[in-house]
């Protein structure tokens, strides 16, 4: 009751501290002098391509260097629109951010493959080919001379066309505009979109091996980045009424990266007071510069200079980002609104996975060398061998991670083995991580919210509370070793029913031996309820034998060594000499 | 015509070469792609004209903003090479510091440039070596997510380039061309002139009845050969060498056989920036001008040079660089716009844009990076 009222008095809290910004933002032309609401229109227009950079920068954390080519885009087909086709603004705003939109789509569809250096470069490249193609192309783009003679802005109910001095029309319509994407994204972030954002971000395999199409949802970023930008782009053209293409170089978009890092990155407070100070700190700047006869790129030293030392010393910006998905989850993650169809019932017997001579090199070293294992229906495989004999290729194999070059993978009798991670996953294969995979920032809770489908908040109480996190708001940065690893596992095993296998990757690995136990009597609980078939790497016999394995598989130089119940391979000579060398033979 | 344009292909690659060698060797050191050393090359040219003044005018604070930069630059730079004794080592890097940063302003504009430019080497090495230090180390340290790297990397590169521009003024500064020595300045060659003299005197040296090639230039081609010589034999023979390879694949490893990792990736960039300064002095003399915003452009082909011959790898960023050169010397050559104005009806012609490849040189280029990122990743070159 105490924390309800507690949590009902910082929502009003809350509220009224948005009430208040918006009150402010509204009185602000009425009470400033005109450079100020000039000054402000500036730092609302800087919001937009903040809020918009932020969704692919600051969520996904895809370094976009070609901001300034997607402004430039929805700039100039702005431009064109009202002047060549005469068509009024508030029509050309859709049309200009999906002009952006279908440009961000189609640099996204070759470069979201590659890593985040090559993406940085190849849209720093797309910035400039964008620069050079307007330059060039006369006859659209007004060429090198830029383009001119934009009709002034008629809106419908009001006689005159908005003014540029002093910019109160323009200053409300960026206004609401802001409030529009700032709603958005914000709702946008509280989506499962918004969570897989965040996965990507945080690693692309754990978001894989959850089954989330991170293509897809790095494209839909980049999209939603990319129409945002645009629509800077289309007030960028309104308020000037002419443009030219040396505004939309690296200046630029060095310039809006750095609204992210001032502000705060991934954060949307954050970014929009980064650009309420930058964007009027800019244009005070300038003002000053222009009416001392100062050379204007001091500006851009001081931005830069201030991008460089908030990296260096304030990393995570004036507002830094604290994500939770919390208060929205509970109501969205209903799993009667999102049923996951896993249909573990398909069979009770037969195999469920079937491994058949698979073979995988790296360099000259086979690891795996034609290794086959049969997994039957809710039995659990243990797979020991000595370090490097190719364990944790082999879950990678499995779960699509790496590709073989060789052999089949089934699941159930379909073959797995050429279908994409994600899809793997979907199909019902499970995993957890030998190293620490959980996401440092967010809270224990959180973290399993995050890779979850349509589940229950007292399912993920459930959970935690099994797997030893009594905690479940504490930050998962100041969990111990132990709890770490637990919460990975607790994520795997927060919803059993998405899984047909689970493969769990040393899952004691570095626990102490409560701690370990503490997992195995959960991992057992879980076994006996819902009749999961798995299987465990792991060297800590006690915890297999705990555990209750149906059968240990001894993996050596890529192949199997020797199989068998528990018992036969614990007592089994060649076992114990692969193990402990020879000389314990003979004491 | 066409011969002519090959040749100033290969010169434009020696140079370009020489800015590639130090994007290589940060990629392949410190993994970052240091956006900076093209605008640390330009800085290096631009001492050099403070130091030498070769006939420009330079504006009246220049003298003391130069004098700052590298005198902070010599401090760090010095510093990286010294042992690990923390008090004296600083002592002596903060008195090297202040004795550049007296003797830049107290000389600047009164040196033969041979001694500006022995001067100029180190001291554009040292500004390299700042910007790893200051920078890139820290984030390093901590671990930071690449993206902030490449932030930072792109942030340096505009703080340094608009101090560069508030220090020089945005205009191109062009040197008076009588200050210059004679076999710099390529003019038109009377009959009857011996080849030795006509290569001395006048600049130029007759290759053909109809060819030739201007000494600056074969000079530069002289000069890239001895410096990837060097840089060869180097790579081959030296310990120092041995110890950066190794703190590039394994810096754990690196540190645990008690190779002073940091302290060997900042001689890394030290290399690289004394090479870029030679490819800075050579760029500022080809040019026979100074202009700060040139860091830029040539930085993008720098780096697209380097991501055509493979990232990482010396090889790669050399042969990178002469297919760079040679593409954006030769492409204007190719007649484009004519074969798509035979192909095309008239009135289609008038809404293209302009396919005059002069128009699009640099953009061939990064076309043809986005290319290999697409289709080879790698480069032409692993490393």
């Amino acid at each position: 009751m105490k924390e309800l009222l507690s949590c009902m008095a910082q929502r009003q809290r809350v509220w009224t501290a948005h009430l208040l910004v918006c009150i402010a933002v509204l009185a602000f032309p009425l009470v400033a002098t005109r450079g100020m609401v000039s000054l402000g229109f500036v730092s609302l227009q800087y919001a937009l391509f903040a809020l918009g950079l932020n969704v692919i920068v600051g969520w996904t954390g895809l370094l976009d260097l070609g901001a300034a080519g997607f402004v430039a885009i929805g700039a100039y087909s702005t431009a064109i629109l009202l002047t060549q086709f005469g068509l009024p603004p508030l029509a050309v705003l859709p049309m200009s951010c999906l002009v952006g939109f279908i440009a961000g789509i189609l640099l996204g569809l070759p470069t979201l493959r590659h890593r985040l250096d090559y993406f940085a470069i190849l849209t720093l490249g797309f910035a400039e080919l964008v620069a050079l193609g307007i330059r060039n192309w006369g006859p659209i783009t007004g060429g090198s001379f830029g383009y001119s003679g934009i009709p002034a802005t008629h809106l419908p109910f009001l006689v005159a066309p908005l003014r540029a001095v002093p910019p109160t029309g323009f200053y409300y319509l960026a206004a609401s505009m802001v409030a529009a994407i700032y709603l958005f994204v914000a709702w946008l972030r509280s989506t499962s979109l918004g969570r897989h954002f965040h996965v990507i971000k945080h690693s692309e395999t754990v978001g894989q091996v959850y089954g989330i199409n991170i293509y897809a949802v790095k494209l839909a970023a980049f999209g939603i980045s990319a129409s945002i930008l645009a629509a800077g782009g289309f007030f960028w053209t309104i308020y000037q009424r002419s443009i030219i293409w040396t505004e939309f170089n690296v200046l630029l978009s060095c310039l809006l990266l750095s609204l992210l890092v001032v502000g705060g990155m991934g954060n949307p407070k954050g970014v929009v007071l980064g650009a309420a100070i930058i964007g009027s700190l800019s244009e005070l700047i300038r003002r000053f510069l222009t009416s001392a006869g100062l050379p204007q790129n001091i500006r851009f030293l001081i931005f830069s200079l201030a991008l460089v030392s908030f990296i260096l010393l304030k990393p995570s910006g004036l507002v830094p980002d604290r994500p939770s998905w919390l208060p929205r989850l509970r109501r969205r993650l209903d799993p009667q609104r999102h049923p996951v169809s896993v249909d573990r019932n398909v069979s009770t017997t037969g195999a469920v996975l079937e491994v058949r001579q698979v073979v995988k090199s790296f360099g000259g070293v086979r690891a795996l060398d034609g290794f086959s294992l049969t997994v039957e229906e809710g039995t659990c495989v243990a797979l020991i061998g000595p370090n490097g004999s190719g364990k944790t290729t082999l879950l990678n194999l499995i779960n699509g991670l790496i590709r073989a070059e060789g052999g089949t993978i089934l699941l159930r009798g379909k073959r797995i083995d050429t279908l994409a991670p994600f899809r793997i996953a979907r199909l019902g294969i499970g995993r957890s991580f030998q190293d620490l995979s959980v996401c440092e920032e967010l809270t224990a809770e959180d973290n399993v919210y995050l890779t979850a489908g349509g589940i229950l908040p007292a399912q993920v109480d459930g959970v935690l509370r099994q797997f030893g996190i009594s905690d479940g708001h504490v930050n998962c940065a100041s969990l111990p070793y132990g709890a770490k690893k637990s919460l990975d596992l607790a994520r795997v095993f927060v919803d059993p029913t998405r899984w047909s296998l689970v493969l769990l990757d040393e899952p004691t690995a570095g626990l102490t031996q409560f701690e370990a136990m503490d997992v195995v009597r959960s991992l057992a609980a879980l076994r006996k309820q819902e009749k999961l078939s798995m299987v465990v790497v792991s060297h800590d016999s006690m915890f297999l034998e705990a555990l209750g394995v149906d059968r240990v598989v001894v993996i050596h130089r890529g192949l199997v060594y020797k199989a068998g119940s528990f018992s036969t391979i614990r007592n089994d000579k060649d076992v114990q000499r692969l193990f402990w060398g020879d000389n314990r033979e003979k004491t | 015509m066409i011969i002519d344009l090959f040749i100033n292909g290969l010169v434009q690659g020696s140079l370009l070469a020489l800015i590639c060698i130090g994007y290589s060797l940060a990629y392949g050191t410190a993994k970052v792609i240091n956006f900076a050393h093209a605008d640390v090359m330009i800085a290096g040219g631009g001492y050099l004209v403070l130091l030498w003044s070769g006939g420009t005018a330079t504006p009246e604070y220049a003298p003391l903003f130069m004098s700052m930069l590298f005198g902070f630059a010599a401090y760090l730079g010095v510093l990286t090479w010294l042992s690990e004794n923390k008090v004296l080592q600083n002592l002596v890097a903060l008195g090297i510091g202040l004795a550049t940063f007296v003797a830049t302003f107290v000389f600047s504009g009164r040196m033969p440039f041979a001694l500006a430019a022995l001067l100029a080497i180190p001291l554009t090495a040292g500004l390299a070596v700042a910007t790893f230090r200051g920078v890139y180390l820290p984030l390093l340290r901590r671990d930071a997510p690449r993206a902030s790297v490449l932030l930072a990397a792109l942030g340096v590169s505009i703080a340094l380039e608009s101090y560069l521009l508030v220090t020089w003024g945005s205009e191109r500064r062009v040197f008076a061309a009588n200050r210059l020595p004679s076999w710099m300045n390529a003019e038109a060659v009377p009959e009857g002139v011996s080849r030795w003299q006509a290569a001395c005197q006048y600049g130029v040296l007759p290759l053909t009845r109809s060819h030739s090639i201007p000494t600056l230039d074969l000079l530069i081609v002289i000069i890239f050969l001895a410096v990837v010589t060097g840089l060869g034999l180097f790579f081959r023979l030296s310990r120092a060498a041995d110890a950066i390879v190794a703190s590039a694949d394994a810096p754990m490893a690196a540190r645990a056989c008690g190779i002073p990792v940091e302290r060997v990736l900042g001689q890394a960039f030290f290399i690289g920036g004394a090479i870029a300064s030679i490819g800075g002095t050579l760029y500022v003399l080809r040019s026979k001008s100074l202009d700060p915003m040139a860091g830029f452009s040539p930085g993008i082909l720098a780096f697209a040079a380097c991501v055509l011959g493979g990232i990482g790898s010396l090889r790669g960023a050399v042969v990178g660089a002469f297919l760079t050169g040679l593409i954006t010397s030769l492409a204007p050559a190719i007649p484009l716009d004519q074969w798509v104005r035979a192909c095309l009806p008239v009135n289609w012609v008038e809404f293209l844009p302009s396919l005059s490849l002069s128009d699009w040189s640099y953009g061939v280029v990064y076309a043809l990076m986005i290319l290999i990122i697409l289709f080879k990743p790698e480069g032409l070159f692993k490393r």
